[in-house]
């Protein structure tokens, strides 16, 4: 009973301060009792919304972080990409080039030409064959002849050894067993070009007479002749490097550097009306 | 020292809703965390403590906000006074009878601000109190009273064990 009075007092109590506050904080501004309690709590507010700040600016450090991290790889990639693009331009850019050399060099040559591409080179020296993108489909013929045009110059590079549907190997002129009938473009002295295989002295020209060693000079240019009927006349193969005359043969012997650089050879042209005329 | 746990977190609910909480709402509204807390220690521990407690914190909650001073004090009060009267007298499952509960602080609190409202002719207030935000704020508010009450007294038995193996 006691209890129950006390309580009803404290409600009476409550309610008449809570009506009175409510009435003088209405009629003015900054209510004493008011500012106490609140500059009370602020402290509080202020330590809880500087705790706040501190969790929320981690946890947005913390995204911002791992989103400058996937920017950072997102970029690398990119930068990866455009290196990539930049040599493949690079690579493209050199091709187009030699691939503009080339097609100025079919527009101009006399003969029909087919263009072919080495795509293989043998892996052994034994006959240091080489192998190209055209074959019989293509109107490749066995024993047809092979020029390249390289850095602006033309020159003969081989024959055709066999030929498959799509592909042909290709026997260069310094080959082993390679011959080419020659002839010395300024004495007009012919000969007979012998591939030797070996890559200090790849060519030489034999049964050139010994009476003209006085005419023949370093660096004369040497053709084909003509006289065999497998290449056509005037073909540049090679320049003269060295001459000498053996005491044991009737003949000179004529070092010769071909025209063409095998190590730098990507495009080869096929001349369609060479050749013998074999089939396999 | 137990007894005033439950008041003193709503102060701290209250201080938190300001900072901390304040960015988060739902459908523009947040539940009245503190009206679940205050109708939690009004049913534990009876009308007076249940007033007193309601008083302060809504006091608290005024120099908290723009009402007038001891607007939220009288609201709260109610609450407790009224949610004093069902101690010992409520008691079931964990889901309905915080619900039932809480409906009945909400019903307090919205005829409490509605009289204040009209006998101090505070402006605005009137549109605030039969909105949809405020709809939306019940909702959440039965929605959030079983798990808070299940929390506070997880909490509390945790707190009055240890106190009772202290002494």
């Amino acid at each position: 009973m006691k209890s129950s009075r006390k309580t009803a007092i404290t409600t009476i109590v409550l309610v008449i301060v809570g009506l009175v506050m409510i009435g003088v904080s209405g009629t003015q501004t900054g209510f004493y009792p008011e500012r106490i309690v609140r500059g009370v709590l602020s402290g509080g507010q202020r330590f809880f919304a500087a705790i706040g700040r501190t969790v929320s600016g981690t946890v947005r450090s913390v995204g911002e972080l791992r989103q400058l991290r996937e920017d950072y790889e997102g970029l690398l990639d990119e930068l990866e990409r455009y290196q990539r693009l930049e040599g493949n331009i690079a690579a493209l850019t050199a091709e187009n080039a030699r691939l503009r050399e080339q097609l100025g060099f079919v527009a101009r040559s006399e003969n029909p030409l087919l263009a072919a591409r080495v795509i293989a080179k043998e892996s052994g020296s034994l006959f240091s064959s080489f192998t190209i993108n055209r074959g019989r489909r293509h109107g490749v013929r066995a024993d047809q002849a092979l020029i390249a045009f390289i850095g602006g110059r033309e020159g003969l590079v081989g024959r055709v050894a066999e030929v498959s549907g799509g592909t042909a190997v290709i026997i260069p002129v310094f080959a082993p067993g390679s011959y080419v009938a020659a002839r010395l473009e300024r004495s007009r002295y012919e000969g007979l070009l012998q591939g030797t295989g070996d890559e200090n002295d790849p060519l030489v020209m034999r049964y050139v007479p010994r009476r003209g060693r006085n005419e023949i000079r370093y660096d004369d240019l040497i053709a084909t002749s003509g006289l065999q009927s497998m290449y056509p006349p005037d073909l540049p193969v090679g320049r003269v490097t060295r001459v000498t005359a053996p005491s044991y043969e009737t003949s000179l012997r004529i070092s010769v550097e071909p025209v063409v650089d095998f190590s730098r050879l990507e495009y080869v042209f096929v001349l369609i009306n060479s050749g013998t005329g074999r089939t396999e | 020292m137990t007894r005033y746990i439950v008041p003193v977190l709503a102060a701290i609910v209250a201080i938190l809703e300001t900072t901390w909480l304040s960015e988060l709402s739902i459908f523009g509204t947040r539940p009245d965390l503190i009206l679940i807390m205050l109708t939690f220690h009004a049913h534990n521990r009876g009308v007076q403590r249940g007033q007193i407690a309601g008083f302060v914190v809504g006091l608290v909650e005024d120099s908290l906000s723009a009402s007038p001073f001891g607007f939220f004090g009288l609201v709260r009060m109610s609450q407790g006074a009224i949610l004093g009267f069902t101690k010992g007298s409520v008691s079931g499952d964990a889901i309905f009878s915080p619900m039932i509960l809480v409906t009945v602080a909400v019903v307090v609190r919205t005829i409490v601000t509605f009289v204040i409202t009209a006998l101090f002719s505070i402006d605005g207030l009137f549109d605030q109190v039969f909105s949809i935000t405020t709809l939306i704020e019940v909702l959440l508010t039965l929605v959030c009273a079983p798990p808070i009450f299940f929390i506070l007294r997880l909490f509390l038995r945790r707190i009055e064990g240890r106190s009772r193996g202290l002494s």
